[in-house]
């Protein structure tokens, strides 16, 4: 008897459970409409969020940890310069350096800190 | 517009979701169209209260849309997430509303008694809601998940982070409560003694 009851309970409450899915509460369309102003204004947060711009390359990273392209330059022409002056020789040198100077000294010559001033710094 | 609609049709919920953190517009409108009406309809069952329902899902909505961006690929469904998001926040309002015992729950509307004879599918569904208000918020979260969204047992435990024997255990003890709750009214609902 007691099992009698219990079925048609279940019985009955299953026709409950298959009323109710087939009425299903439907939103309301300003409720999705809340919704998606939500989901838009979240969304162009997102875009919002500052990203780390690409990562330069080797090269432009290179020229930035020496000072710039400026400085990057001034090492290029440094180079140049050395590079030229091993190719044409000391010699050359003294005779563009004496032009510009106009002095008798040549690089080969010049002795910025002389013997005799060297000892007598010793001597102080 | 309709064709990116269109084209995201067959998308499943998660791809829908990880476009929409990637900023697909045509995302938002689709999962809030696939997902909106589905926060709703369960807040709905739980708090049995229009106005609160949509409030309710709109919130966890919203944490979905922030969630987004976060979202860990192939750890949980979608619409697995959304029920727990639902049904927890849906709990934690029936415990603030404890005040409310089972004899100031509200009566079916009063002209069901004289319209026994016709009953229809949503008396029955009315009938049920009234019912579902009374169980205790777990039970009735089981039941809801279990008879109503038609999720199996493995999906419910881990929409209520609980384990399979124990969402067995509320669904029965839900039903239990729900048929004596209903059995009650049942020549006036068409289901009288043969």
């Amino acid at each position: 008897m007691v099992m009698t009851d219990e079925k048609a309970k279940g019985l009955a409450l299953d026709d409950f459970f298959a009323a109710a899915r087939s009425d299903l509460p439907e939103p309301s369309g300003v409720f999705l409409a809340r919704v998606l102003e939500d989901a838009e204004a979240v969304q162009a947060g997102f875009a919002a969020v500052p990203t780390a711009p690409p990562r330069a390359g080797l090269f432009a990273r290179f020229a930035d940890l020496v000072g710039g392209w400026p400085a990057l330059g001034g090492m290029v022409t440094a180079t140049l310069a050395g590079a030229w002056i091993g190719f044409v020789g000391v010699d050359r040198i003294d005779t563009i350096s004496g032009a510009y100077f106009a002095s008798a000294e040549t690089l080969g010559t010049v002795n910025l800190l002389p013997d005799g001033d060297l000892l007598a710094l010793a001597a102080e | 517009m309709d064709m990116a609609f269109d084209a995201l049709s067959d998308a499943s919920d998660e791809a829908l979701l990880v476009l929409y953190g990637n900023g697909d517009p045509a995302a938002a409108r689709s999962l809030t169209l696939r997902m909106g009406p589905l926060a709703f309809r369960v807040a709905m069952r739980m708090l049995g209260d229009r106005a609160e329902a949509e409030d309710l899902a709109q919130e966890a909505m919203l944490r979905l849309w922030k969630i987004a961006p976060e979202w860990r690929q192939g750890e949980a469904k979608v619409s697995t997430w959304l029920y727990r998001v639902v049904t927890n926040l849906a709990t934690d309002r029936l415990r603030r509303r404890r005040g409310v015992g089972l004899d100031d729950a509200p009566e079916v509307a009063d002209g069901a008694a004289s319209a026994v004879e016709r009953m229809i599918d949503a008396d029955r569904a009315a009938a049920l809601q009234l019912a579902l208000d009374q169980l205790p918020a777990r039970q009735r979260q089981a039941v809801i998940l279990r008879h109503l969204e038609g999720l199996a047992n493995p999906e419910i435990a881990a929409a209520m982070e609980i384990g399979v024997e124990a969402v067995e255990s509320l669904t029965a003890r839900g039903k239990r409560a729900l048929a004596a709750l209903l059995e009650g009214r049942r020549e006036e609902l068409g289901y009288g003694h043969d």
